[in-house]
């Protein structure tokens, strides 16, 4: 009797056929929009350097509805990314670091952490808004 | 008294189907799905479903099973898409709907449900998974305090200690996280999490000086950086090894080496 292993072909659409892997693809894709995003606040800078005309049409920009949509798409999937880096975060803490602290409160600081800072650029925007 | 005691001979006796990829090599072209209807009973695992059908319907069935609790880690297989162990996976999960069954994913089939398992077995082999004592590791000076030894010559161990790498030990090597791995399937040179995660172990173990031996294989780009933290290889471990969580911290442990090189260009020896 002779030996013929058969090899399965990986199939290109593999992250379609089961939850874990869409669920991956969808936190890898955060990086995605988070990168537009930033070109996007990189872009208003550059407006905002050019002098007050060009500074508006770049707000106006912001209200197109599109925009609007494009911005909500991003927090969401920021948010998909922030939660799930915070759960991983622990794994990936070294092993002594991990038994003496505790996976929660690695979890739980960064979260805290992440939420303060979210906070205080708020309260710097609104503060800057009134100014 | 069973289910299948209680009906046998009668007319409604509840049934399941099962529906499993075959290969034969001396006669098939490709693996396709076979179709076998059994009695349900309820206490059934997987595995007592399988033997039913080698004894009554199809003796030509080959997969392979030993200690039927979780333990031997021979009858890992992909359950309606899921990597499972046959034996803790049990029909009433699925009834009154019909069960798939495939191979592992990501290995050679070489017959039925037995894939060929000898690329597994190397790559444990080459991240040296025993402990390697800084007498033996000659090239290289004890990076960790030795342990003190007791009368009779063995190493001391405190509880602590032992907890560190405890869950990385428990791995049953059922290759169930290269078969949840897409990484795997991509790059078949990828090391692989059960692997990774063995390695991990011993480079925790406070008996172990070995650390040096292994980084080639851990560091490498088919070792630790071709995982791209899916996790799915943690989810469907049978015995919460976690071993993308062994990976991810070699990862870590790895960039801040590299980091450290440049600071340190001779780890911290002075000639």
């Amino acid at each position: 009797m002779s030996r013929r292993p058969y090899v399965r072909p990986m199939e290109r659409t593999w992250f379609m056929k089961h939850p874990a892997y869409r669920f991956y693809m969808l936190r890898e894709s955060s990086c995605i929009f988070s990168l537009l995003y930033c070109l996007n606040l990189l872009n208003g800078l550059f407006k905002l350097a050019n002098g007050p005309e060009a500074w508006e049409s770049w707000i106006n920009l912001q209200g197109n509805p599109l925009m609007v949509v494009f911005a909500l798409v991003t927090l969401g999937l920021t948010l998909v990314h922030t939660i799930t880096f915070a759960n991983m975060a622990p794994r990936v803490a070294p092993q002594q670091v991990r038994k003496a602290v505790g996976d929660m409160l690695i979890r739980n600081g960064l979260l805290g952490a992440i939420a303060v800072f979210n906070v205080v650029i708020i309260i710097l925007a609104a503060m800057g808004g009134v100014a | 008294m069973t289910d299948m005691t209680k009906n046998n001979g009668s007319e409604n006796q509840r049934t399941i189907i099962l529906e499993i990829l075959r290969y034969n090599p001396e006669s098939d072209q490709e693996p396709s799905f076979g179709t076998f209807e059994i009695p349900y009973v309820e206490d059934w695992s997987l595995l007592d479903a399988l033997e039913y059908i080698k004894d009554e319907k199809d003796s030509s069935l080959s997969y392979r099973w030993s200690c039927r609790m979780a333990v031997c880690g021979s009858c890992g297989m992909v359950i309606n898409g899921r990597p499972q162990l046959g034996c803790e996976t049990f029909l009433r999960s699925y009834y009154p709907e019909k069960i798939r069954i495939e191979p592992l994913a990501n290995f050679p089939i070489e017959r039925d449900l037995v894939v060929d398992s000898s690329d597994f077995i190397k790559k444990l082999e080459s991240v040296k998974p025993y402990i390697i004592d800084a007498v033996d590791a000659t090239k290289v000076k004890p990076k960790k305090a030795k342990p003190e030894k007791t009368a009779t010559g063995v190493y001391k161990q405190k509880p602590e200690e032992l907890g560190l790498f405890k869950q990385f030990s428990m791995c049953i090597n059922c290759m169930l996280c290269y078969s949840a791995c897409p990484q795997m399937g991509l790059n078949p040179l990828f090391t692989g999490p059960a692997a990774l995660a063995l390695g991990h172990r011993y480079n925790l173990d406070n008996r172990d000086q070995g650390s040096d031996e292994r980084t080639e294989v851990i560091q490498d780009k088919n070792g630790v950086w071709s995982c791209t933290f899916v996790g799915y290889c943690s989810e469907v471990c049978p015995k919460s090894v976690d071993p993308a969580a062994a990976i991810n911290q070699n990862k870590a442990q790895g960039a801040q080496d590299w980091a450290l090189s440049f600071l340190m260009p001779r780890k911290g020896e002075k000639s």
